[in-house]
């Protein structure tokens, strides 16, 4: 991730501060846009201004005069020979503006709804650019949620207070014109006027303060209903299987009426603020009468005056309507526009960190000398995981790494495709740190347990791209035992083709696991890391994959994490990992004869076995 | 973790489309809470509409009367008017809090009902309905749905209803003043209202389409999420950004689309305020000169075209708002009326005490316009006895086990536990008497004593406590759960993530050990865990299952072994039953698959 976009989304200082950053990111994501819809929002207010006096002047020169058979006066007199035509005049005036009004609010609208999608759409853009940029201890550590509501919620929330954006903006040339002609007419009639001002920010102000707290209280309880319908229809097998729909319904429901106390009391605050704020224009008309009427005794104003301030009041208050909707929504757009900037800030990964380049050629010697390995904790900051490890992988021979859950295989095997990091001594691949080595995915091939297939073709999801023939592409696929799957996928035309479906939900686990093994295949890597990659794959044709890769002697060095001992078996040599260090090396009968943990863990099976035959013997006696 | 709408818009689970009036209807019958005080709310409505309408004629009044009276500025008469407004600005504020506040506590309640009669059905309707996809949309039902509801109820429909009556309120202002100028007005509204109505399914559809590409674009994400390993390794990153600004660039062209077809809407209505306006004043001329008119109500009509418009306008604004709650409430309705397939029994018939025999006649099964699944399969399992069933992926083992359970009943045939139909039997009995342990141990958030619970809902917590901690010692897991660190209070996290996919598995078969089946539906795990684990799983189902009659779906040779009888089942036929050594020996299906077996294993 650049360190500009980075500063793009960094919030700072004060409340009020990061608004306008908020503000300001959205005009410099859309200029355009927005620079016309606020036009037409400026020149619709004038327009407003305009209507308003027309409509006094139509009625005095064309209205009045006619009904009193008097002719029509002013411009509407000299350009018309009949009271009729003077009024059908006025009317085709009206129609007209009202034609203009509404081609500037098509346009402002359209405008401001296409510059928020525009915002919207950098949102998005920054989440998913962050997607592989960040450290895989960050996904581990928040779940797949997070980016999910960063690219839908979040993206959608942080843009809410725009909506109204232009037109507040707009709308702020005829808050000032009406101001200055205030102040013009009668610095007390202005004053009283003027008081809206802080009367609305005030009451936005408070609004704020009080509802915030109660907004995060339903959000949270929000959450808490989501993941419990999440957990109970997910579960919804294991529900029907021990009749619990009973529990389940009372558990839900005691958080759904929390939630509704809750969004209760936010319903509770909001009610009296929106009346409120309606009533603040008519509050202060009734102020600008009893002053203007007492300022008119006095001679300072005209009557006309005192008029017109009651209708220049009602604009002075348009934008600052406006900016209480921006500021109403600004408390929970800031909280999402934050998250997505977290997001967007911990995407640290660089695409290529390497620069020298190997060459492609034979299977690769791949060493780990006195490596540290760790990860990222999910805030950035580095955690050891497996502690001094030392191996050799020889080229062309493959390697098993055992040891029981959470031992840290897998963080030995990220580390050999450069997903963990060394934070000390060294990872080595024909005599290069791996962290220099260019396009490293070319020389070491990883294939983790939960197999990535996407929604696309067949050739797609092998080829993630990259040009391949599609003979090769099938000597993957038959080299990971599943062209028979795919050419049955596609009975006419070709099976690369064949589109799979999202996540690959027209495969089975074992048949995603064989894609995803013939994708890294077709690379014809050098050094091969299968993690868990077979977990899925029937031990049959676990058995026939692993076998096929050293059959001619021209296959990649290969590090296994496998439980199945017939795969064990296959490795030249095996690691038993055990609490994050390696505790022995060797080959497997090496290792069961003097490795007491390792013969525990491997003949778990076999003892196993022999226990059952044990008690089947006892029961026929 | 907020709500994410994965579901387009039009993609409807359930065949019946509910009318916009049904929707009303239906949808009040299920949240009576709604209607409760709803004619209250409504009378106060009114009485905001109708101050709010007199704010105006207290503004013409001043200006009339009080500045430009003959006579001179009256102070004391504006004072007085002044002093009505403050006291009629003030009420209608008052009254419109309230009005607000009725309508977010009958929603609220409403809301609540809604949201749970809709989980509750969820959990009534079959396994079948309830594939996997469809729960990640029955979350967002329950969720986002209601809340869209939410924000319409709690936001606008109150400002919607006091507004609807000022325009009325206005009108019949209108009407009183001159019916003709009012018909004037009400005609030029009409063909707009129709234009703006026409437009309303055109903006629908093209919001539904960018929910639809919301969805797309989300399914794209969480698959990329899956796949940050993978995508890294092979350096593959940009071409994968590439693929999500692809469908971000069409959500962002499909919302501009649409926001201008929607601003196009709006401003006819903008249109129509002046062309309403300029109508009035000329066929309000034309009336004067024949002296049907003043000038007074001439010069008023302006106001009262503006007054009736402004609401109008506003609630043209929120139509599309409402039709998206609207579809949001439909769909949880829908979720709501779905119909369950399996129900309880209307004359239930209680099970025989002791062991259980299993037997199956002619089931036949086909899934909603689907090929059959199951082809007539008839066998019988005597009490005590352990059956496998194996076959391929497909072959309608899995199903065939689910019957059992009821997790969804046959098209044709019956199942029967010593000779009682399942389908005459409680739920709740059956459920009691027949435990299911699934492939994938799933728990719920909590401890593992809170999971354990579910075996027992009603037990004392001692009691439970000293029988779980001897169901796990009867299983061989004493060592494990003391292992664990906080034993039976360990926590599990939410679907059971801080322990292992095995460690789960061992929870779930104590929670079977704790209901105290006569019948027991195993699913085989196919996924391979650590040896140490798949040690204590094997030897604590053996001890499950001892003594009581028994199904297992399996997927290991060496389980069928085991077994008393085995079924082969396969394209939803079952081709061969009895026992192993029998079976093995016949030359079909079973001993050409051991036979293979034999060979990769022994030698």
């Amino acid at each position: 991730m650049s360190r500009a976009k980075r500063a793009e989304y960094e919030l700072s200082g004060s409340y009020l501060r990061k608004t306008f950053q908020l503000l300001g990111h959205a005009l410099r994501a859309e200029p355009l846009r927005f620079a016309t819809a606020i036009t037409s929002a400026g020149i619709f207010g004038v327009l407003t201004v305009l209507f308003g006096s027309l409509l006094g002047l139509i009625v005095d020169q064309v209205v009045i005069p006619s009904i009193n058979g008097e002719p029509a006066q002013g411009w509407w007199g000299e350009h018309t020979s009949t009271n009729r035509d003077a009024v059908l005049l006025a009317g085709g005036v009206f129609v007209a503006i009202g034609l203009a009004n509404a081609a500037l609010i098509a346009v402002r609208r359209g405008a401001q709804g296409g510059a928020v999608a525009g915002v919207g759409a950098r949102h998005r853009t920054v989440v998913a650019d962050a997607l592989a940029s960040l450290p895989l201890g960050w996904h581990r550590a928040n779940p797949a949620g997070r980016m999910l509501s960063a690219m839908s919620s979040d993206s959608e929330t942080a843009t809410n207070p725009l909506h109204p954006l232009a037109f507040t903006i707009g709308s702020f040339t005829m808050m000032v014109a009406a101001g200055w002609r205030l102040i013009v007419m009668d610095e007390w009639m202005a004053l009283t006027a003027m008081m809206v001002i802080p009367a609305v920010l005030g009451v936005n102000f408070l609004y704020e303060k009080v509802i915030s707290p109660l907004w995060d209280a339903g959000q949270s309880l929000r959450a808490e209903v989501s993941t419990i319908a999440h957990e109970s229809f997910e579960g919804g097998t294991v529900v029907k299987a021990l009749g619990a729909e009973q529990i389940e319904s009372k558990r839900f429901a005691v958080k759904v009426d929390a939630l509704r106390d809750a969004d209760t009391r936010v319903g509770a605050v909001s009610s009296w603020f929106e009346p409120l704020m309606d009533a603040m224009v008519p509050l202060s008309s009734l102020a600008i009468m009893i002053v203007g009427t007492y300022r008119a005794q006095a001679g300072a104003v005209s009557v006309g005056d005192v008029v017109s301030a009651i209708y220049l009041l009602a604009l002075l208050a348009v934008p600052i309507r406006g900016i209480g909707w921006v500021l109403g929504q600004m408390p929970s757009a800031l909280v999402s526009f934050q998250r997505i900037a977290k997001i967007s800030a911990a995407a640290t990964e660089v695409d290529e960190p390497g620069h020298v380049s190997l060459p492609r050629e034979g299977a690769g010697a791949l060493s780990f000398r006195g490596a540290h390995v760790g990860a990222d904790d999910g805030d950035g900051n580095p955690v050891v995981i497996v502690e001094d490890v030392t191996l050799d992988l020889e080229p062309g021979t493959v390697t098993a790494l055992v040891g029981a859950t959470g031992a840290g295989k897998t963080t030995v095997a990220l580390a050999a495709a450069r997903l963990s990091r060394a934070l000390e001594g060294e990872v080595v691949l024909d005599d290069h740190n791996i962290e220099i080595v260019e396009a490293l995915g070319g020389h070491v091939a990883l294939v983790p347990q939960t197999a990535f297939v996407f929604a696309g073709s067949v050739r797609d999801n092998v080829t993630l791209g990259d040009q391949y023939h599609d003979d090769e592409v099938w000597t993957a696929l038959r080299r990971a035992a599943v062209q028979d799957v795919i050419e049955d996928l596609h009975h006419n035309g070709d099976a690369l083709d064949a589109q799979l479906d999202e996540r690959g939900m027209n495969l089975s686990g074992g048949q995603r696991q064989r894609v995803a093994i013939a994708r890294a295949l077709v690379r014809e890597p050098r050094v091969l890391v299968l993690d868990d990659a077979t977990s899925a794959v029937d031990p049959g044709v676990e058995q026939e994959i692993l076998a096929a890769l050293r059959a001619d002697g021209e296959g990649p060095t290969v590090l296994l994490i496998a439980y199945r001992l017939a795969s064990i078996m296959l490795a030249d040599r095996v690691i038993h990992v055990h609490d994050g260090r390696v505790v022995d090396a060797g080959t497997h009968a090496e290792l069961v004869a003097r490795d007491e943990g390792y013969r525990e863990l491997v003949t778990a099976y076999e003892q196993d076995t022999k226990r059952r035959d044990a008690e089947a013997a006892e029961v026929i006696d | 973790m907020s709500n994410i709408e994965l579901e387009a818009e039009g993609h409807a689970d359930f065949e019946t489309k509910l009318s916009i009036p049904e929707t009303f209807r239906r949808g009040l019958s299920i949240s009576p809470e709604i209607r409760k005080g709803l004619g209250v709310t409504l009378f106060l409505a009114l009485l905001a509409a109708i101050a709010k309408a007199t704010i105006p004629y207290l503004t013409q009044r001043v200006t009339d009367d009080g500045l430009l009276a003959p006579s001179g500025v009256n102070a004391t008469l504006v004072t007085e008017l002044v002093v009505g407004g403050l006291v009629v600005v003030l009420a209608s504020m008052i009254i419109e809090w309230r009005v607000r506040r009725r309508m977010v506590i009958a929603a609220e309640a409403g809301l609540a009902t809604l949201r749970k009669k809709a989980f509750d059905n969820v959990h009534r309707l079959s396994v079948l309905t309830q594939n996997s996809e469809q729960r990640g949309r029955y979350v967002s039902r329950v969720t986002g749905d209601v809340d869209t509801m939410r924000d319409l109820m709690q936001w606008t429909g109150a400002g919607m209803i006091v507004a609807a009556m000022e325009s009325t309120v206005v009108l019949i202002v209108m009407a009183v003043y001159s019916w003709q100028l009012a018909l004037v007005v009400v005609l030029c509204y009409v063909p707009l209202l129709w234009v703006t109505l026409k437009v309303q399914p055109v903006i629908r559809r093209a919001y539904g389409d960018i929910r639809a590409r919301m969805a797309d674009l989300l399914g794209r994400t969480s698959e990329q999420l899956v796949g940050v390993a993978t995508i890294r390794s092979y350096g593959v990153q940009e071409r994968m950004r590439q693929r999500l600004r692809g469908e971000i660039d069409d959500i962002n062209r499909a919302e501009r689309r649409a926001s201008w077809i929607a601003s196009s809407s709006f401003s006819m209505t903008a249109f129509g305020q002046s062309f309403a306006t300029g109508a009035a004043l000329v066929a309000g001329t034309a009336l004067g000169i024949r002296g049907d008119l003043s000038v007074g109500t001439v010069a008023a009509f302006s106001l009262l075209v503006y007054m009736f418009s402004g609401p109008l306008m506003w609630i043209i604004e929120m139509l599309a708002e409402m039709q998206r709650a609207l579809v949001g409430w439909q769909r949880v309705i829908e979720l709501v009326d779905a119909e369950s397939t399996v129900n309880e029994p209307k004359h239930p018939v209680e099970l025989p005490h002791g062991e259980l025999d299993v037997v199956a006649d002619g089931i036949r099964l086909t899934y909603d316009g689907e090929d059959e699944v199951l082809k007539g399969i008839s066998l019988r399992l005597p009490a005590g006895k352990r059956l496998a069933i194996v076959g391929q992926t497909g072959s309608g083992k899995t199903s065939f086990a689910r019957l059992m359970a009821r997790f969804f009943d046959p098209t044709a045939g019956t199942i029967s536990l010593s000779g009682v139909d399942v389908r005459d039997v409680r739920l709740g009995e059956l459920h009691r008497r027949l435990a299911v342990v699934p492939q994938e141990g799933f728990l719920f958030d909590g401890s593992i004593l809170d999971n354990l619970r579910y075996a027992r809902p009603d037990e004392a917590d001692d009691v439970l406590r000293s029988d779980a901690t001897a169901a796990f010692d009867d299983l061989g897991l004493a060592t494990w759960l003391t292992g664990t660190g906080h034993g039976l209070d360990t926590p599990v996290g939410t679907r059971g993530e801080l322990l292992s996919a095995g460690e789960r598995q061992l929870v779930s078969i104590a929670r079977a050990y704790l209901t105290d089946p006569d019948v027991l539906i195993l699913d085989e795990a196919t996924s391979a865990v650590d040896p140490a684990t798949e040690v204590r799983i094997s030897r604590a189902l053996e001890r499950l299952m001892k003594g009581r009659t028994s199904v297992v779906i399996a997927h290991r040779l060496s389980t069928a072994e085991r077994a008393d009888l085995v079924a082969v089942m396969d394209h939803g036929e079952l081709k061969e039953f009895g026992p192993h050594a029998e079976l093995v020996g016949a030359g079909g299906i079973y001993s050409r698959l051991y036979d293979a077996w034999v060979a990769q294993t022994r030698d």
